[in-house]
């Protein structure tokens, strides 16, 4: 019988969004992370590109998603031991560490780290400032339990002495436990390398050398500084900054490969740093500038124009010291060299396996490829040469956060699919009480004051404020406790329920972005709603930002009053539930639609695959080999027969999708094919329409017949017919103004190719003209292949592009080497074109039907380029493949996993239950203007038709599925005929008077 | 706005297509030289009246009769900028209505009106405008003003003196001119002077709600600011009644009758028609439109926003740059 | 006008500049309790006439803050806040009041230190301009 659980290893972004797929379709999770808090390598990032989101605000959502989760169970500060059984069933021992800290205790309130007289070594601003002994690893932890550094730790016993929770332990020991899961999942991440490996740069000498992830602390508003840029040996401000790309990747002394995030990670810092220091000088080092991902191109290209950030091609040899502390960094370009000066120097270090990856790799028996990496396949990018464990993100693979969310979600689907049989058998659900209704009740409200220990009430008089709201309209119980978020209070604020006969419950202690949901389920526990509780935080907006007890009393008093004028306006609210169609719809049939349409039929999911074309297979017919050898055309014989003997798939060829209604869990589609028009039942959508080779209008193509593009070089040398001269042009169609995006794919796709015409022609001419060779991720070995079995690689600038002309029949090309500083005449016997990608012409058609948003190249947009790669923002709607962007085989495969994931979180459930704080239209009210309507960032509502006593009338009407309660609508409504359960005109109304009325009630 | 003016419109009237069931018009008033809106049925093509006093705007009445009908409608540059915003808000269907539009040099203001004709109210005649002069006929007298004297001031900043949509247009196409100098005018002001000015004018308002029932945008059933018109029946229950959004209280004072104008203003952000019928309306003679002129100033200036693109502009999403 | 301590509201939206208070909190940064918070779930919720109600019930300034353009959880919510927000505080500047006391903050959930700042220096800008007393509730 195979297990229903998994174990995720590693609690960074991947792990996390791995932990969050399963355990919302059905799967008991166990979640490892050996630091006391996870987060990982993304909870040190300032803010992210392409889009400069700061990356806390998009994690801490995720971060206090998995804290309370009732199916993942974090097992922090712990270790992996040791591994029994197979696949579907496995045995796994984890050594926990002692925190010295009990977490059932620990309110993480910060008191014994303020006491603590130690001072060390802060790890998560990379050791630019310090930190106590006893900590939290940063402010957002989650799980928010300090833990003591023994190492550092004094034992002077000040922190057991403040601790008013009596949490601290020193006594804790070390305990081995095993949890029994089905399959594993790999996502510890990566390790930044060493940047004294490099000593010319002089990191580790000179104190303003520092590493890329410094200066992202430095950038940050949490880190050393708090956001303002100081360099370390003087705190001066930095005005000309160097960033040198490739430390310690693209390396034959470090690490061959290419660490595929810097040269982007790198264009974010210059952008920040300049928001910070607007007239500094910012240049960036590169060997190629590898900015290939969905946005990237662009973002580079703002930080030359608009933010005049300076890249300079060229390798840097050395850097020196000045008395200043400035340095002098020496470099090469086009053959000659420079010297130049700055002020501080920004080392972009690579990835490297994390450092316990050989332990790991012999503790799970799983094979790690010549970098240390752990090895996949081109075709199963997800799976680990041992069944049952999958891996994602940059343990595989240096890549970027979009692509590890993705791989996060599609090993996901990949560990649920061996253990799919037993989907739900190990979650819990919990049993409430039948609610108690309150309508028609006049409100009785109980107020809890919360102590937290001294946290408030050392600045709060906390008695005070329970003896004041007392004396507030419709309070008949108000009381102040020392921990209300610990259990016995729960237990106290159920009796009170129970004996005051209480109908609205408010708590003033913390934040309700943490603590909301436990009272809401003490609420429900006592029989309550739990939309009848509101959170008055005195704790982070009151205690702990005032200095003075006095005022600070008076300010908790008037957010009390506030947080009852409201709470007596609060109304019971249903979560929302949704009935679901456990069935889907792929549209596409390349490898992103087959691969996700046998994924989910595999899965158990019955699925409808619609393809335009009068065959399968999309662009994955044209594609005859793979770089690493491999043979695309096997995969697609298999797939398609796979997918058409699938029994829960069914396919529609040249067919079209003519409408689509419904929303989430609940989609009615029409497919019109030869054979004529159905109607289908789906609760999700797939799109995977794929992309297309760009047909170039530039250099002769059409022209001449032997100019061509990649696609049909590769369809020619499959065919046998191998030229012996030929010249590649890069980025042809791409990065220009038309399509100012990287096609990603092309430059492998022309190392592939050369090194083919090269296999089967060794003494072949192939010259590549390029901008910048991207092969990123381990591609790099292919390029130094194709050098070292001489390939030509010739560096041409866009504003001198080649040129390609027929002089009497013959091919011409002539373009400016910049090397030889000598303009060269060439006369290949092919031209061959590496041409875009491009969206597909139905997209906008698509989008429209779907309602769902293209970018600015016309490639579909997904709801955040960070943290949800494959999700769209209307729920119930998600994307795959080259529709996304760009992208090579195994991405495809992997975007493909991953969209099938978070489609399964949806199709598992047989209702979706949802937050009830959504719009309302109060119907008497509206009149149907319409404003709110094409105000709604989601399109939630529509004008629909009512039957009144005085007829038929036109009203608004808010899909409560679709809804997600932003109240933009309640805000453009002139009449607010439209509110957000919750946050009603009158309520919020009721605080706004209530906080300017309590000099009147403290009067009287 | 002559003789000509009108003969014009009973033509078009007379060979107006079948379906039309309507006509909403401008008729004279009994006893006065004014026209007030009329519906006619299309044989009545004859009581049709028009003058530089048909100042009022039909949208209104069009909105309601429209719903069920095809309305055929004269109207002036500002009605048919109103008829275009409830087009827009989907309160009218274009395709019920058929626009006789008037290409207009403006209105009089009949207030100035009353103080400068020597005539007794109910002998006039006739009202025409011929050049720039006012003609005022009674019996075989006549009287001629200059329009510059009586013309209803916001009218000299007229955006849109014809319309843009219209079946029919009658009079020749006139430019209409982006003009805030006025706005800039009383912006030049200290604060201080303009509170006390806008103190006075609110302390004299009475809230008497007129402004808002004639207002072509003013069409909702309850208004958020107007406590007055809320839908209570005797049947609403306690608890909704108590939900009723309340800004206002009804007592009268120059600061809650402020908050009221601000908060109707707004609510005509990208709409006003610029009829200016609020303040006609207006029995304290408050000039309302001065507020509602410098949010159209904003909404023109900083969002570069105009009343004929197709999605309301409260609704319309507006990407600014920062700073 | 001695001892005079503005009153201010600050209407923050749940995910970023909720959060950044929350982080000034963590963080122990101080600001002056003058400013009560009162959540709301987007900035492009904020009804202006709430803002109106504020200052008749004696706010002495108010702040409406949210995410940074580009940053919003519901994607374009900001934009709207922004939209009426502009449209308010023309209007208020027009009929003479004192539209400095009207704010619009763009604060993410990581810029603790920054609505800390923006906080107190509101507050003692507030201060320095004394009690608004042109659209308080007078008690008659």
């Amino acid at each position: 019988m195979p297990v229903g659980a998994v174990l995720v290893i590693g609690g960074g972004i991947a792990g996390i969004q791995s932990a969050l797929d399963l355990a919302e379709s059905g799967f008991k999770v166990y979640l490892l992370e050996k630091l006391p808090a996870i987060g990982g390598r993304m909870s040190q990032l300032d803010k992210t590109f392409p889009t400069n989101d700061c990356s806390m605000c998009i994690l801490s959502p995720k971060l206090n998603e998995v804290g309370r989760h009732e199916n993942i169970e974090i097992i922090n500060n712990a270790e992996l031991v040791g591994i029994e059984g197979e696949a579907g069933d496995f045995k796994v021992k984890i050594k926990k560490k002692p925190l010295y800290v009990d977490p059932a205790r620990c309110t993480g309130c910060g008191a014994c780290s303020e006491a603590c007289p130690v001072s060390a070594i802060d790890e998560y601003n990379e050791g630019l400032s310090y930190r106590s002994a006893i900590f939290l690893r940063y402010p957002q932890a989650v799980p928010k339990v300090y833990s003591i550094d023994r190492d550092k730790c004094i034992g002077c016993g000040i922190c057991q002495n403040v601790c008013v929770a009596k949490a601290i332990d020193y006594n804790q020991k070390e305990e081995e436990i095993t949890v029994n899961v089905g399959s594993i999942i790999l996502t510890p991440g990566g390790q930044l390398a060493d940047a004294v490996k490099r000593g010319e740069y002089g990191y580790g000498l000179y104190p303003n050398v520092i590493t890329s992830i410094q200066f992202e602390r430095l950038l940050s508003a949490t880190g050393p500084f708090e956001g303002h840029v100081a360099r370390p040996s003087d705190g001066k401000e930095p005005k000309k900054i160097g960033i040198i790309q490739c430390v310690c990747s693209r390396d034959e002394k470090t690490n061959p490969y290419c660490s595929s995030v810097c040269c982007t990670y790198a264009t974010k810092h210059a952008i920040i740093a300049k928001e910070h220091i607007p007239d500094a000088e910012i240049h960036i080092f590169v060997m190629d500038l590898r900015t290939f991902g969905k946005g990237f191109e662009e973002y580079a290209k703002r930080a030359e124009e608009e933010y005049g950030v300076k890249y300079h091609r060229g390798r840097v040899s050395v850097v020196m010291q000045k008395k200043d502390g400035n340095l002098l960094l020496k470099y090469e370009k086009n053959g000659r060299s420079y010297e130049e000066e700055f002020d501080l120097i920004v080392l972009s270090v690579g990835f490297e396996p994390p450092e316990d990856m050989k332990r790991y790799a012999e503790i799970l028996g799983i094979d790690l490829n010549e970098y240390g990496f752990v090895e996949t396949d081109t075709f199963n990018p997800i799976s680990t040469s041992k069944p049952g464990i999958y891996v994602a993100g940059v343990v595989s693979e240096p890549k970027d956060i979009p692509e590890s969310v993705a791989q996060a979600s599609s090993a996901a689907a990949k560990a649920s699919s061996i253990i799919a049989s037993e989907r739900g058998k190990l979650i819990t659900k919990k049993e409430y009480p039948p609610e108690r209704d309150v309508t028609g009740e006049p409100p009785r409200v109980g107020v809890f004051v919360c102590h937290c220990g001294i946290n408030i009430a050392s600045m709060v008089d906390v008695e005070r404020v329970a003896e004041f709201a007392k004396t507030l309209d419709d309070v008949v119980f108000a009381d102040h406790l020392l921990f209300t978020c610990s259990a016995d209070s729960q237990e106290r604020i159920k009796q009170a329920i129970k004996d005051h006969n209480l109908n609205r419950v408010v708590v003033a202690a913390c934040t309700p972005r943490t603590h909301e949901q436990l009272f809401r389920n003490t609420l429900r526990e006592a029989g309550l709603n739990p939309y009848l509780f509101e959170f008055v935080n005195i704790r982070e907006q009151c205690s702990w930002v005032h200095t003075d007890r006095e005022e600070a009393t008076r300010k908790a008093m008037e957010l009390v009053a506030a947080g009852v004028a409201k709470a007596r306006l609060l109304e019971p609210l249903q979560y929302i539930e949704v009935d679901v169609t456990k069935r889907a719809l792929v549209i596409g049939g390349g490898l992103a639609g087959m691969v996700a349409a046998l994924e989910l039929a595999n899965q158990g999911i019955e699925t409808y695959l619609i393809e335009k074309e009068p065959e399968l297979g999309g662009n994955l017919r044209h594609i005859y080999y793979t770089i690493d050898g491999r043979d695309p055309q096997e995969l697609l014989e298999s797939l398609i027969s796979e997918v058409e003997n699938h029994p829960l798939i069914k396919v529609y060829r040249s067919a079209r999708l003519e409408s689509i209604e419904g929303f989430v869990g609940n989609y009615t589609s029409k497919i019109v094919t030869e054979s004529g028009v159905e109607d289908v039942q789906h609760g999700v959508i797939i799109v995977a329409t794929g992309a297309k080779e760009y047909k170039p209008k530039e250099y002769m193509y059409g022209e001449h017949p032997k100019v061509v593009t990649q696609v049909e070089l590769e369809h020619m040398l499959y065919n046998g017919h191998v030229p012996s001269d030929v010249i590649m042009i890069q980025c042809v169609g791409s990065r220009n103004n038309e399509r100012p995006y990287c096609s990603r794919i092309c430059c492998q796709t022309a190392i592939k190719n050369a090194l083919k015409i090269k296999e089967l022609n060794p003494d072949a001419n192939v010259m590549i003209l390029f901008r910048d060779i991207r092969t990123y991720g381990f591609l790099e070995k292919y390029y130094k292949e194709a050098s070292e079995k001489g390939v030509v690689f010739v560096h041409y600038d866009p504003n001198n592009p080649p040129a390609v002309r027929v002089e009497e029949g013959k091919l011409v090309v002539e373009f400016y080497d910049e090397i030889l500083d000598d303009t060269i005449i060439a006369e290949p016997e092919y031209v061959v074109l590496s041409a875009a990608t491009v969206p597909n012409e139905e997209n906008e058609e698509i989008s429209k039907l779907l309602k769902v948003p293209l970018d600015a190249n016309g490639f579909f947009l997904e709801a955040h380029p960070k943290l949800r790669p494959v999700d769209f923002a209307t729920e119930g709607i998600f994307l795959a493949g080259i529709a996304h962007s760009p992208r090579l085989i195994p991405e495809t495969i992997s975007l493909a996993y991953a969209a099938v994931s978070r489609a399964l979180t949806v199709l598992t459930k047989d209702k979706i239950i949802m937050e009830a704080s959504k719009a309302e239209v109060i119907r008497e009210r509206c009149d149907a203007c319409e404003m709110c309507v094409k105000a709604c960032p989601v399109n939630a509502i529509e004008i629909v038709e009512y039957e009144t006593r005085a007829g038929v009338e036109l009203k608004a009407s808010v899909n409560k599925a679709v809804c997600l309660g932003c109240g933009v609508c309640s805000a453009t409504c002139p009449k607010a005929a439209i509110v957000v359960k919750g946050f009603t005109f009158n309520q919020i109304k009721e605080m706004v008077d209530a906080v300017n009325e309590v000099d009147v009630i403290l009067a009287r | 706005m002559n003789a000509e003016t009108l003969e014009r419109i009973k033509e078009e009237c007379r060979k107006l297509p079948a379906e039309i069931s309507y006509i909403v018009g401008f008729v004279r008033k009994q006893s006065e030289p004014r026209e007030v809106v009329a519906v006619l049925k299309p044989d009545e093509v004859d009581k049709l009246s028009f003058s530089p006093l048909s100042f009022n705007n039909p949208a209104r009445t069009v909105m309601e009769l429209a719903k069920d009908n095809k309305v055929a409608v004269i109207a002036k540059g500002c009605d048919a900028r109103a008829l275009k915003q409830l087009e827009k808000e989907e309160k009218i269907e274009r395709e019920n209505l058929y626009i006789i539009g008037i290409s207009c040099p403006g209105v009089i203001d009949y207030r100035k009106f009353r103080n400068t004709v020597k005539f007794r109210l109910a002998e006039i005649d006739s009202v025409e405008l011929i050049g720039d002069e006012v003609v005022v006929k009674a019996g075989g007298e006549e009287q001629r003003i200059p329009f510059s004297e009586v013309i209803f001031e916001n009218c000299l900043y007229c955006e849109q003196p014809t319309p843009k949509d219209y079946d029919v247009l009658i009079g020749e196409p006139r430019e209409g001119k982006v003009d805030f100098s006025d706005i800039e005018e009383f912006e030049k002001l200290s604060a201080e002077e303009r509170w006390s000015y806008w103190m006075d004018v609110f302390s004299k308002c009475i809230r008497c709600h007129a402004c808002r029932q004639v207002c072509p945008m003013c069409y909702c059933n309850e208004c958020l600011v107007d406590p007055s018109n809320l839908a209570v029946s005797p049947m609403t229950p306690a608890e909704e009644k108590a939900a009723y959004p309340r800004v206002l209280g009804r007592t009268v004072n120059a600061a809650d009758n402020l908050i009221y104008h601000i908060v109707r203003v707004m609510h005509h952000a990208g709409r006003c028609a610029g009829c200016g019928e609020c303040e006609r309306a207006c029995p304290m003679e408050l000039p309302l439109r001065k507020l509602e002129r410098k949010l159209e100033k904003v909404v023109y200036e900083v969002f570069n926003y105009s009343p004929d693109e197709e999605i309301p502009f409260l609704s319309k999403l507006d990407i600014l740059p920062e700073g | 006008m001695e001892d005079f301590e503005p009153k201010i509201i600050t209407f923050a939206c749940n995910w970023c500049s909720y959060a950044g208070a929350d982080l000034a909190g963590t963080s122990r940064l101080k600001y002056p309790p003058n400013v009560k918070i009162i959540r709301v779930m987007c900035s492009g919720m904020v009804n202006p006439a709430w803002v109106l109600r504020a200052f008749r019930q004696g706010a002495d300034g108010v702040v409406i803050a949210g995410c940074h353009p580009g940053d919003c959880h519901y994607t374009v919510g900001n934009y709207y806040a922004k939209k009426r927000y502009i449209l308010l505080k023309e209007l208020l500047k027009f009929v003479g009041f004192d539209d400095e006391r009207f704010k619009l903050l763009w604060a993410s959930a990581s810029e603790g230190k920054l609505f800390a700042e923006e906080m107190t220096a509101f507050t003692e800008k507030i201060r320095e301009m004394g009690r608004q007393e042109k659209l308080r509730r007078k008690i008659e």
